[in-house]
């Protein structure tokens, strides 16, 4: 009974939703026609497959998701690893590196527009005074660089959770591990992999779950920062999706869509599960 | 030795570099006047240092006489949402703190039951909620918006509040779960004997001995509801529901957009969030991470 006020709205809103998309997907479901909903098995997914922005979409996920998983992971252990060490300021430069978390992505994202504005950014005109570009570049409307500058955007916010986690981990690492790797006179990258790395894969395994997540379910940068563009470049799934739903209308496709999307997210999480090899880790109860 | 230091040292600059630059960015335009936003090349400095950028954010009349006296050389534009923006901090702590406040309440309660109360079906339960954190938002957006639609709670608070706890829930539960197991339940089993109920035993007992992990959730599920920006876009579409981050998310894109009240909201904004995360930071560590770590 003492479930129910916790469970209720996940339920009702979570997977009873999750159940009608995946009713969505099978279906034929076009505001934008006169047609009237009707079943059509794999139609939409055959539909997708043939749709060039689908493609192009689909490559730039898979390219911002190789891109932001390894940076949020090695830029988070970085950060962990440093600020686990002992100097003046540590204290400090632990509450600043935390800062980010709470700012909303849009923030993030609307400053970041600022700061790669074509005529009036931060960013063109560091670059022409320390002369290595000679007039100012339009970096939004060019593929590479408005990618990541969203990834950068998204980056900001998403990295202090993670250190956060890993930094506790680093902590808790008891004193004797170390001490008996350094009489086994184990070398600075050693002592690293055997016993630090060793110590955090569990909580990396969680990262790398939250990073592909995050990678995965993106939207707030691009909407705020490139509207999908230049040239459907980095028009993330999750913002064709959006399209899809809200300008196309066609529910089907966008169903068909998102159950792709939890297809993936479950099969990298059963792929990290298996790559770390975390035979003992289980949700306990 | 001296060598470990500059590159420690150097790394911290570059980390802290990394953090306040884009704040300070911000901070900066915000205390420009357009006419200078509009420049080129950019001031790295505000050349007037002014807030009236911050009066404007909450008296978008006035600002709007302000640029119009200017002359049309700037042409300027002022999205309309923008004159929503005082009503939509109200707005956004509202969401926020009934959010926090639900998720406190009934995941103390559904993680008490999963933990203590070992009856058949928790752990099926107990894996579903997790499981609840799977699912893609975007899956459930168009089903979400289609049943708040047909029982007319389109463009309410209520609408967004709903689909913010069903995000920070299965969270909430598992920070709460692990945290939990890791308390001894001698005290419990004690008070259990001596003839308590299960809530009497929550409510005197458990409850003071979970604080950090209580106080670390309801920051947690107070921040992700604080910055949620999609199903807030979709849900509303008056000044009655909009929040901080819809206002921003919705002006930022116009061209031409007076970019000086953009940067005095969206400091505005973060600094609740800057606050709790300074004030709350030991809480945050001690709560979350016995659960992601032991």
């Amino acid at each position: 009974m003492c479930l129910v006020p916790a469970l209720a709205p996940l339920f009702l809103f979570g997977f009873y939703p999750l159940a009608y998309a995946f009713y969505l997907s099978l279906t034929f479901y076009n505001l934008k026609t006169e047609i009237p909903p009707h079943f059509i098995g794999f139609g939409n997914y055959q539909a997708l497959a043939s749709d060039s922005v689908f493609a192009i979409s689909t490559t730039s996920t898979l390219l911002f998701a190789a891109l932001t998983i390894p940076l949020i992971t090695l830029l988070s252990l970085g950060e962990a690893l440093l600020l686990s060490n002992d100097f003046r300021g540590v204290k400090v430069l632990q509450v600043l590196a935390l800062i980010p978390w709470g700012i909303p992505v849009v923030v993030s994202g609307s400053i970041y527009r600022f700061i790669f504005d074509f005529n009036f950014g931060l960013f063109n005109d560091i670059m022409l005074k320390l002369g290595l570009i000679h007039e100012y570049q339009s970096w939004l409307s060019m593929q590479w660089p408005a990618m990541l500058v969203v990834a950068l955007a998204y980056l900001w916010v998403q990295t202090p959770l993670p250190t956060l986690l890993l930094l506790a981990g680093i902590q808790s690492i008891p004193k004797e591990l170390h001490e008996a790797a350094r009489i086994d006179g184990a070398k600075p990258l050693a002592h690293f992999r055997i016993v630090t790395f060793n110590w955090l894969k569990p909580i990396l395994f969680i990262v790398l779950v939250y990073a592909s997540l995050m990678a995965l379910w993106c939207f707030d940068p691009v909407y705020v920062i490139t509207v999908g563009g230049p040239a459907n470049f980095t028009k993330l799934i999750t913002y064709f999706t959006y399209e899809k739903m809200f300008y196309f209308l066609n529910f089907g496709q966008a169903g068909a869509t998102t159950i792709l999307i939890l297809a993936i997210t479950v099969l990298l999480i059963y792929l990290y599960f298996r790559a770390l090899s975390l035979g003992r880790l289980r949700l306990r109860v | 030795m001296e060598r470990r230091k500059i590159g420690l040292y150097a790394a911290a600059i570059i980390l802290a570099l990394w953090v306040l630059l884009p704040i300070y960015w911000m901070a900066n335009l915000s205390l420009q006047s357009e006419v200078e936003i509009y420049t080129v090349p950019a001031y790295y400095f505000p050349p007037h240092p002014s807030i009236n950028n911050y009066w404007f954010s909450f008296d978008i009349e006035s600002a709007v006489k302000y640029f119009l006296a200017q002359g049309k050389a700037l042409s300027l534009f002022i999205p309309g949402v923008m004159k929503d923006f005082p009503r939509s901090i109200l707005n956004s702590v509202i969401v926020g703190v009934t959010v926090m406040i639900y998720n406190i309440l009934a995941g103390t309660l559904g993680a008490f039951g999963i933990t203590r109360i070992r009856f058949r079906g928790a752990m099926p339960l107990f894996y579903a909620s997790i499981a609840g954190r799977l699912i893609p938002p975007v899956v459930i957006a168009v089903p979400y918006y289609v049943i708040v639609r047909s029982v007319g709670l389109l463009d309410s608070l209520v609408a967004v509040i709903l689909v913010h706890i069903m995000f920070t829930m299965p969270f909430t539960i598992w920070i709460l779960n692990t945290y939990l197991l890791t308390i001894p339940t001698d005290i419990e089993d004690a008070a259990r004997v001596e003839g308590y109920s299960y809530l009497e035993i929550l409510r005197k007992i458990t409850f003071p001995l979970i604080g950090p992990a209580i106080v670390a959730i309801g920051i947690t599920s107070f921040m992700i509801s604080y910055g949620e920006f999609f199903f807030t876009l979709l849900l509303t579409q008056s000044a009655a529901s909009r929040t901080i981050p819809v206002i921003i998310g919705s002006a930022v894109a116009v061209p031409r957009v007076t970019k000086g009240l953009i940067c005095s909201m969206g400091i505005i904004g973060i600094l609740p969030a800057i606050a709790v995360v300074i004030l709350f930071r030991r809480y945050l560590i001690s709560g979350l991470v016995a659960g992601a770590v032991k």
